[in-house]
């Protein structure tokens, strides 16, 4: 186990992450799939009702067990208190999706390890006091269940968790309890956005114990035609089924934003290529951009790239855009600078860079 | 780096806001914090904002359960807030908090995974009996027989080695 220096490791200058990296399958519609599992220790009061000592305690608990996790799956972690980190080295950690907006504002004693190549990260006190978390790439929801499934066991040899034969895992919160088992997949949906059917397809979700949330997580909205999409329902379903469950729903929303993708180009293909084209346009040549423009622009171009109309840049350098165009990430590129004009400024001139390096415009 | 406030305690608050593009940071402990009314944040959702009239409904009929004996939540505690305080609130309240989890999961049988160190012969091995039984009966219902059987032979080795442990003691 590794303790956190911000020079030994590359978390917080690196806009590039597990997840943002590689292909995989459906790799051009589902960006990256996500697995958490929600862990309680045994008797132990919940985060939110434990006093200072408690809070320590589970820390502590926790992070004595990594050396078990890292021999058992063999993988190297960062450990790292939320107390050591900046407000603005947590706010790089959301932008990276390895953790939740309401863990970056804990106001208790948390703590976070990171497995060394970003695909793993576990939350300690965050609503529970361990959030389990396998974030990879593209459509790969069991190969995140299998990774959490194994990480889950290495520390359940050091650690008691909180569980009832009947009731399953128990969770500060009802709606979790059970599995603890939240699966997801960030989709990218502009043809179905652009035909207005995603709200009606998104709001027959609920009826298949499924819920859809924004890009990052609970109480996020949706920017850039990115949508999460998880299991609601908990207990009751093994955590195969949960997974099978949404595999089927995600593949379907693929194939109907495919069938999307297909119809306006037939029906409205110049005013689709002029749209994809302009935010080219945009991307190329703006002096300003703020971060949720810039999401907006950048789905367009990768939908020009899903349909052939441009070549060079890639699924994964258009990810890594989106992390490091972040205001977080682009403070921390320009010696902490904040003021949300000049941070603008560097966001436009980032994206113009990438593009003229990578772009092959015809 | 210490309260701008009180300038006494460490800030462990940091709020940024941004007004006429001008970004401004404010650093507090969480004592001025409480007290400044910038940082109060939207109210959680309590349970009862989630499951509108299910605590009203039902608080006339079931005697409100004391508080956990574990870590002390109350009844109120949990009406007003969305969570437990313990593993052990599930127990403690578990006759008030059952329909609310059938309405919210549309069961209440595990059917995941079991942790490692928590071993097939449970410590409470009626509780065992009680989940294997619900198992059983749903599993017949369902008429999946190949799998009820294994689970009824679980449930007869399980009584006998009760049986054999009332006769022992």
């Amino acid at each position: 186990m590794k303790h956190m220096k911000a020079e030994a490791n590359n978390i917080f200058t690196r806009p590039q992450t597990k997840w943002s990296l590689g292909a995989g399958m459906q790799g051009d519609i589902v960006i990256s799939s996500r697995l958490r599992l929600a862990r309680n220790l045994k008797n132990i009061p919940f985060p939110h009702r434990l006093n200072e000592a408690g809070q320590k305690e589970v820390l502590n608990a926790v992070s004595s067990a990594i050396p078990n996790l890292e021999k058992k799956t063999k993988r190297s972690y960062f450990y790292m208190t939320l107390a050591e980190l900046t407000s603005l080295q947590r706010k790089m950690l959301v932008e990276k999706h390895l953790i939740s907006p309401q863990f970056a504002q804990s106001r208790i004693d948390s703590a976070l390890a990171i497995r060394q190549d970003e695909a793993v990260s576990i939350m300690v006190n965050e609503e529970d006091h361990l959030r389990i978390q396998c974030l990879l790439p593209a459509f790969s929801l069991e190969d995140a269940w299998k990774t959490a499934n194994d990480v889950d066991d290495a520390l359940a040899g050091k650690l008691e968790f909180a569980f009832d034969e009947q009731l399953g895992y128990l969770t500060a919160c009802p709606t979790n309890l059970g599995t603890g088992l939240r699966a997801s997949a960030m989709l990218h949906l502009p043809a179905l956005v652009m035909s207005k059917k995603a709200d009606s397809i998104f709001s027959s979700l609920p009826k298949l114990g499924l819920t859809v949330r924004g890009i990052y997580g609970e109480g996020t909205s949706a920017i850039g035609n990115l949508f999460q999409v998880s299991n609601e329902i908990t207990l009751g379903r093994s955590e195969e089924d949960i997974i099978i469950h949404l595999q089927s729903v995600v593949m379907q929303l693929v194939e109907q934003e495919r069938q999307a993708r297909r119809i306006i180009q037939k029906e409205y293909d110049v005013l689709l290529y002029d749209n994809i084209w302009r935010a080219y346009g945009i991307l190329s040549q703006a002096r300003s951009l703020d971060a949720q423009e810039m999401m907006e622009r950048l789905s367009l171009l990768r939908l020009g790239l899903d349909l052939g109309i441009f070549a060079g840049i890639t699924h994964n350098k258009i990810n890594e855009l989106m992390i490091a165009g972040q205001d977080a990430f682009l403070q921390s590129a320009n010696n902490g600078e904040s003021n949300p004009q000049k941070l603008n400024w560097e966001r436009a001139a980032l994206v113009r860079k990438t593009l003229s390096e990578t772009m092959e415009v015809k | 780096m210490l309260c701008e406030k009180c300038h006494a305690r460490p800030a462990t608050v940091h709020m940024v806001s941004i007004n006429n593009n001008h970004r401004e940071e404010l650093h507090l402990c969480e004592v001025c914090a409480a007290e400044s009314s910038q940082f109060k944040m939207a109210p959680e959702l309590s349970m009862q904002q989630i499951f509108p009239g299910f605590f009203s409904t039902n608080e006339k009929r079931a005697v409100a359960p004391g508080k956990c004996p574990n870590c002390g939540w109350s009844y109120q505690n949990m009406k007003e807030g969305s969570y437990l305080g313990c593993s052990q609130c599930y127990e403690h309240f578990g006759p008030v908090l059952r329909p609310l989890l059938e309405r919210v999961h549309g069961s209440v049988l595990h059917k995941g995974k079991t942790p490692r160190k928590v071993s097939t012969t449970s410590r409470e091995p009626s509780k065992k009996l009680d989940a294997l039984r619900m198992k059983l009966e749903k599993l017949v219902k369902e008429e999946k027989f190949e799998e009820a059987a294994t689970i009824r032979d679980q449930i007869r080795s399980l009584e006998e080695k009760k049986a054999g442990e009332a006769h022992e003691g």
